[in-house]
């Protein structure tokens, strides 16, 4: 039976804001991951069919839709996005993945090099405005970056193996 | 790769990652202590991105722009669709019939002969003919035999104007009636059902534009936009 008009915003307000940031975290613009998400909903709206579990359901579609939109993007835009260049497989949870990271983050980095990957990782800053914020050299802060990054690195890889 | 060289790639990868060269970014994505940097900084920066703060009645009120109300047929006009389609479908046999009809007559020059006959007669309604006609045509087959190629030619002529059916006019349109009121042109009463099928279809699509116009009017109102916007939005579209 399809969705009234009202059951459908109802169901909107719910699980927008879980496919909003797993979209955001997948292709890191934030206008490319609401028209994936838009288009997500659109379409459940237009197949005129309930979904049995509307979250799980709506986060796995975007899910697919933004790594359907990765696998269209070239290298050097992957890269210039800062977006994974493997698939990850199908039974991967990203989210919690994210978590393990944001944890590691907090548990293994030093103060500076927390203050480092914050201003280029999430305020979005280039190294030399990092350097200027922090009021140190842009060289350290690309050392405290490759620091943090190659103790995520062996975090991870010896958690793998 | 010297460590130093690295050290430099690694700096451009996280910080101008679009001033790479191709060359350099094969080199990342070659060489396997680079690959994994790259990759572990944008697991950061998934797992670190500022997210959006979200206020859900501006995302609804920009999502529900893109929403279309499903068109939604009254159970009378489902009916008149199913009927259209019958009928369409009873005409399309029926047309196929007749065709199969004439292919099979142009085989036969007996009866082209008759038919012949009566058009030089001058009269265009295939007619019986007597036994005796008959019998006088079976007789004469060498003039059936050069008269043939004649009246296939003809017959293209005389066809639409055959009248294979006699059918009392006082419930068809006058349009429908041949002049003496009687006979009445098969192909013609077929063309015209063909029509009248075809336009009440065109009124039923026009109908439903019209339902989806006035749900796009209700949209806009919802949204606040004037009645003059719309308009002029629609007809540019139209005209598009």
């Amino acid at each position: 039976m399809r969705y009234s008009k009202a059951e459908f915003e109802t169901l909107y307000t719910q699980c927008f804001p879980p496919s909003m940031r797993l979209a955001m975290s997948m292709l890191h613009d934030e206008d490319e991951a609401r028209d994936v998400v838009q288009e997500v909903f659109l379409r459940l709206w237009e197949s005129g069919v309930r979904a049995e579990n509307p979250q799980a359901f709506t986060v796995r579609a975007v899910r697919n839709a933004c790594l359907n939109r990765i696998s269209t993007l070239e290298t050097r835009e992957k890269i210039r996005r800062r977006i994974s260049t493997d698939s990850p497989d199908e039974d991967f949870n990203l989210e919690e993945y994210h978590e393990e990271v944001r944890t590691a983050v907090k548990r293994l980095l030093t103060p500076r090099e927390r203050d480092v990957v914050g201003k280029i990782y999430t305020d979005g800053l280039s190294y030399k405005e990092t350097a200027e914020t922090l009021e140190v050299s842009v060289s350290a802060v690309n050392k405290n970056i490759v620091s943090a990054l190659k103790k995520l690195r062996n975090h991870f890889k010896s958690g793998r193996s | 790769m010297t460590e130093e060289q690295k050290e430099k790639l690694i700096a451009k990868m996280l910080d101008a990652p679009s001033s790479l060269s191709a060359e350099e970014l094969e080199m990342i994505t070659h060489d396997e202590e680079l690959r994994d940097i790259y990759e572990i900084s944008a697991s950061v920066s998934g797992a670190c991105v500022r997210q959006p703060e979200i206020n859900m009645a501006d995302e609804w009120a920009r999502f529900s722009t893109r929403l279309h109300i499903p068109r939604k047929l009254s159970p009378m006009r489902r009916v008149m669709r199913v009927a259209a389609i019958f009928i369409g479908v009873v005409i399309a046999s029926g047309v196929t019939v007749k065709i199969i009809d004439k292919l099979a007559t142009t085989d036969q020059p007996l009866q082209l002969a008759m038919l012949e006959q009566g058009r030089t007669a001058g009269n265009n309604t295939l007619s019986i003919p007597e036994v005796d006609d008959v019998t006088i045509i079976h007789d004469s087959v060498e003039e059936c035999k050069v008269i043939t190629p004649a009246i296939i030619k003809q017959k293209r002529n005389v066809s639409a104007k055959r009248s294979i059916a006699k059918v009392e006019t006082t419930e068809v349109d006058d349009a429908l009636a041949v002049a003496d009121g009687i006979d009445v042109d098969v192909d013609e009463f077929l063309r015209i059902q063909q029509a009248r099928v075809e336009n009440d279809l065109a009124m039923q699509n026009a109908e439903v534009m019209a339902d989806e116009l006035a749900a796009i009017r209700q949209i806009y109102d919802l949204v606040g936009l004037n009645d003059d916007v719309v308009e002029s939005a629609i007809i540019k579209v139209t005209m598009q």
